[in-house]
């Protein structure tokens, strides 16, 4: 089973972020791996692990190439970087794509990648990349477990409530959270990849998607229920309480 | 009659036994990896014999040195005894040799002293560095010394009822053989005795030679070789591992010396009574590390199914264990073998740091060394903001010329309760006149505690780094508040090409104060303080006195702790534990230290010269509800005084 783990890098919040024009400055940002694909690939790897998979790390040319390097410091086995002019700010929609492409020239049984970007507003990689291949998509998984004949993807649902679901291949998987937290990779394995892992890079002919929409503004959430603070003083508390009770209907006003 | 044949049949066979057995042991040093120090032979023979001579380690524990010493002393004087044995038995004219005799008389006296006081520390004073040593092996060994010292006795004892006339040369055979007489029925009656008291003396001997590879008294034999093939590197220079292979991951991939360490170490408990980690109730004993690493080692070597197989890091040695290190050296400070616990603990740790086997907390502290360069996760363009609030312009030493280039360190840089110590000492440099700059956003961690945490390559990736930032600078020394930069700098990074002295601030103030170009005035006026010896600075790196020289300059009374200079106790920062979950259990290693410094009585300031220990300290004494009583001093909050 071939899996293409499609990595992408994002703007890093830590960081001192600057504006252009009221907008962020990308070719200023310092950018870090997607925490979301970061998960995708612990994921790919833990498969591996599991069903001997092979996992080809797929990124584009403009995420540098630290990002392939620490992949296959991971345990990636291929480190394929996609040769393409791409925006550094392109959304997932438009780079589509070209993933679908490569995803296929790469034999993929299986795409992983993050649920979401958080440096693109539609931040939706994988179900574009899975209608660009007419591929199912099955988006938040909490899990990919390979040891069976046929991966079993973990979803969790509201409630508590969570589905194993049998994938038949090939797919597209978006990794909301891997099943445990991404692997340490150390100074002296990444040393290593970055003085024996080979990038291979890989042309594509498909262009880029156009823009499916763009951004006009952006506004915090509607405020509709605020917490209360009680006071410190437990004597006050205990009267903010009842009257709370009270305003509720949960006891009765008034007589104490 | 005493049969030649028959001695040199039943040396020879017990000779061969012991060989067997020691040589079984000894077996996987030779495919261990290379770590031969052939450096110096006569330094190293010198210090050898200084060190057995002299006995300064073992002495710092005055009652175990003294017994040591006594046995030491009188099993040399008794190897002429055993001498003198089997001379009886291949020449049968000799009889010994008069001028001796007292001295062998009274070293079995000072012997069975000795051994007497051995067994009162074991048993009744049972001191709590023996705890988790082998009991049974200490008293099973005692026993055969005093059984070869008694048949010796007594056989001198019933050759003198043979002989009928007393020798002035044994007095205390002959006082034995007096008390003895009378049991004697006749003159053949006392040399059958003799006979049979010298066979014994033969058997104990021999049964000790076999027994000895098996015991933890091996070290009589390896201790030598150990302590002369001692690490004569800097104790703040790890052994490099860049080109070396991976760490260690089985016992059989030790490097040789560190298996013959394995097999000198005596249980005698020193390492663990001096342990911060042992103390906080941690799950660590420097002790019982090496004893599981050498249980391990001979269940190896024995051949038993799986041990060779045992992962060295989280199988013979729990993870726990291994994080629980602060590297502060004190263990292998006191080791009388000169064994080296803090490189075999790094190693390991390397091993698990390799497999990602780490608390989530130092994961991420890793990560954010990584991407940011600092455990803060703080941007490289705010690595200068300590400076906003000087009222001079720090310059960057990149684009100018400076006496001094400052190597700030994280927490000096980043942390709120040490940044204004930080600007401290500026304004202090900037009163006195030197020229200093920092790096600005190219400075990174040094990589000190990276590296004791067992992240090789990540050391390696920050150190090239920033000797690549400061050999862009016009400096001609460099200066740090923090001991654990400063440690880095001075003994690692010159092997990846440094070329700059290094000094501490503490240093650098003193100096500056002795050519009169800081001027201070002295208002201490007498009041008590006392000063903590960073691990890092002193044990590490021998820097004990020009803190206390500004303390005393500045007119404070300075009165040490018990524990200072080398046998200083560690805040418990070390090691990258400032970077995990703290579990003690027992008392804080920073908060037992604050208690020494109460009780020492009318102390009212605890005087640190390390940003850590800034940190540690200061949530030590809020920890225990001591702020009415002692307050932390960074050593430039004192010229704040003035």
């Amino acid at each position: 089973m071939n899996i293409v783990v499609i990595l992408q890098t994002v703007p890093d919040s830590a960081e001192e972020l600057t504006l252009a024009d009221g907008v962020l400055d990308w070719d200023e940002a310092p950018l870090r791996l997607n925490e979301f694909d970061d998960h995708a690939l612990e994921e790919a790897v833990l498969a591996k692990e599991e069903a001997g998979a092979t996992v080809i790390a797929l990124a584009l040319e403009s995420a540098g190439d630290r990002v392939l390097q620490t992949a296959v410091a991971r345990g990636a086995d291929r480190a394929v970087k996609l040769i393409k002019e791409v925006p550094l700010d392109a959304s997932a929609r438009m780079v589509a794509p070209l993933m679908a492409e490569a995803a296929r020239k790469l034999g993929a049984d299986l795409v992983v990648t993050g649920v979401q970007a958080p440096g693109d507003i539609f931040g939706q990689l994988a179900p574009f990349t899975a209608a660009e291949l007419a591929w199912p998509l099955l988006g938040g998984a909490v899990g990919i477990d390979c040891s069976a004949d046929a991966p079993i993807v973990a979803q969790e649902f509201g409630g508590g409530r969570s589905a194993q679901i049998s994938v038949t291949l090939p797919a597209v998987v978006g990794v909301q959270a891997a099943r445990r937290p991404p692997r340490y990779v150390s100074g002296s394995k990444l040393r290593q990849a970055v003085q024996s892992a080979s990038i291979e890079k890989l042309d594509v002919a498909a262009e880029l998607a156009d823009e499916p929409g763009k951004l006009v503004t952006l506004h915090s959430p509607h405020k509709t229920t605020a917490i209360s603070f009680l006071d410190d003083d437990p004597v006050t508390a205990v009267d903010q309480i009842v009257e709370i009770f009270r305003q509720r209907g949960i006891v009765g006003g008034g007589r104490g | 009659m005493i049969s030649a044949l028959s001695l040199a049949l039943v040396t020879l066979l017990a000779a061969g036994a012991a060989a067997w057995r020691a040589s079984i042991r000894l077996r996987p040093l030779l495919s261990g990896r290379p770590s031969l120090r052939k450096d110096v032979p006569v330094r190293r023979a010198g210090f050898l014999l200084r060190e057995i001579g002299l006995h300064r380690r073992l002495l710092r524990f005055r009652l175990s040195g003294i017994i040591h010493a006594a046995i030491l002393v009188a099993f040399v004087i008794l190897l002429s005894g055993i001498l003198q044995a089997y001379s009886k038995a291949f020449f049968p004219d000799f009889r010994g040799w008069d001028a001796i005799a007292v001295v062998q008389d009274l070293a079995a006296i000072l012997m069975l002293s000795a051994i007497g006081l051995a067994l009162y520390n074991r048993l009744v004073l049972r001191p709590a560095r023996f705890k988790g040593s082998n009991k049974r092996d200490a008293l099973v060994i005692l026993g055969m010394i005093s059984l070869i010292v008694l048949t010796m006795e007594l056989e001198f004892a019933f050759h003198i009822i043979a002989d009928g006339q007393n020798s002035p040369y044994r007095p205390v055979a002959g006082l034995l053989a007096t008390g003895l007489t009378p049991l004697m029925p006749s003159v053949s009656a006392a040399q059958i005795a003799e006979q049979v008291f010298y066979w014994a003396h033969i058997a104990s001997i021999l049964g000790f030679l076999v027994y000895l590879p098996g015991s933890k008294h091996f070290h009589m034999v390896v201790g030598f070789p150990n302590v002369y093939l001692r690490s004569r590197e800097p104790r703040g220079r790890l052994p490099t591992s860049g080109a070396e292979p991976a760490p260690p991951t089985r016992i059989t991939e030790l490097p040789w010396k560190g298996m013959l360490d394995l097999y000198s170490c005596t249980e005698c408990g020193r390492c663990q009574s001096v342990c911060p980690a042992y103390a906080a109730g941690l799950p660590l004993s420097p002790k019982t590390l090496i004893m599981d690493l050498r249980n391990n080692l001979v269940d190896t070597a024995l051949g038993t199914p799986a041990a060779a197989t045992i992962p060295l890091a989280g199988g013979v040695i729990s993870a726990e264990t291994l994080w629980a290190c602060t590297t502060c050296m004190a263990c292998m400070q006191e080791c009388p073998l000169h064994i080296e616990h803090v490189p075999r603990i790094v190693d390991m740790r390397r091993a698990l740091v390799d497999e990602g086997e780490m608390s989530p907390l130092l994961q991420a502290t890793l990560v954010n060394f990584q991407k940011y360069g600092n455990s803060f996760k703080k941007p490289a363009r705010q690595r200068p903001a300590w400076t906003k609030e000087l009222p001079f312009q720090v310059p960057d030493a990149r684009d100018e010329p400076v006496e001094y280039l400052w190597y700030v360190g994280d927490y000096a840089s980043f942390h709120p309760l040490v940044a204004e110590r930080t600007r401290n000492v500026a304004k202090l440099l900037h009163q006195a006149g030197v020229s200093f700059g920092i790096l600005y956003d190219r400075e990174k961690n040094s990589g000190n505690d990276v590296r004791r945490i067992g992240e090789e390559g990540l050391f390696q990736d920050l150190a090239e780094e920033n000797i690549a930032a400061i050999n862009e600078c016009d400096a001609q020394r460099i200066f740090t508040t923090d001991p654990h930069t400063l440690n880095t700098l001075v003994n690692e990074y010159p092997a990846l090409g440094l070329r700059k002295d290094v000094v501490h601030h503490t240093q650098l103030l003193h100096e500056l104060m002795r050519d009169g170009r800081l001027r201070f005035r002295p208002t201490g006026t007498g009041q008590r303080v006392t000063y903590h010896d960073p691990c890092y600075l002193g044990r590490y790196n021998g820097r004990y006195d020009a803190p206390r020289a500004i303390i005393r300059d500045l007119g404070f009374d300075l009165h040490d702790m018990p524990r200072c200079r080398e046998k200083s106790f560690c805040c418990g920062a070390g090691g990258g534990r400032i970077f995990m979950e703290d579990e003690s259990t027992l008392e804080r290693p920073s908060e037992n230290r604050i208690r020494e410094a109460l009780a020492l009585g009318d102390i009212s300031l605890f005087v640190v010269a390390c940003p850590k220990d800034i940190v540690m300290y200061t949530a030590a004494i809020e920890n225990i509800n001591a702020s009415d009583k002692i307050k932390v001093k960074e050593i430039s909050d004192l010229f704040a005084v003035v």
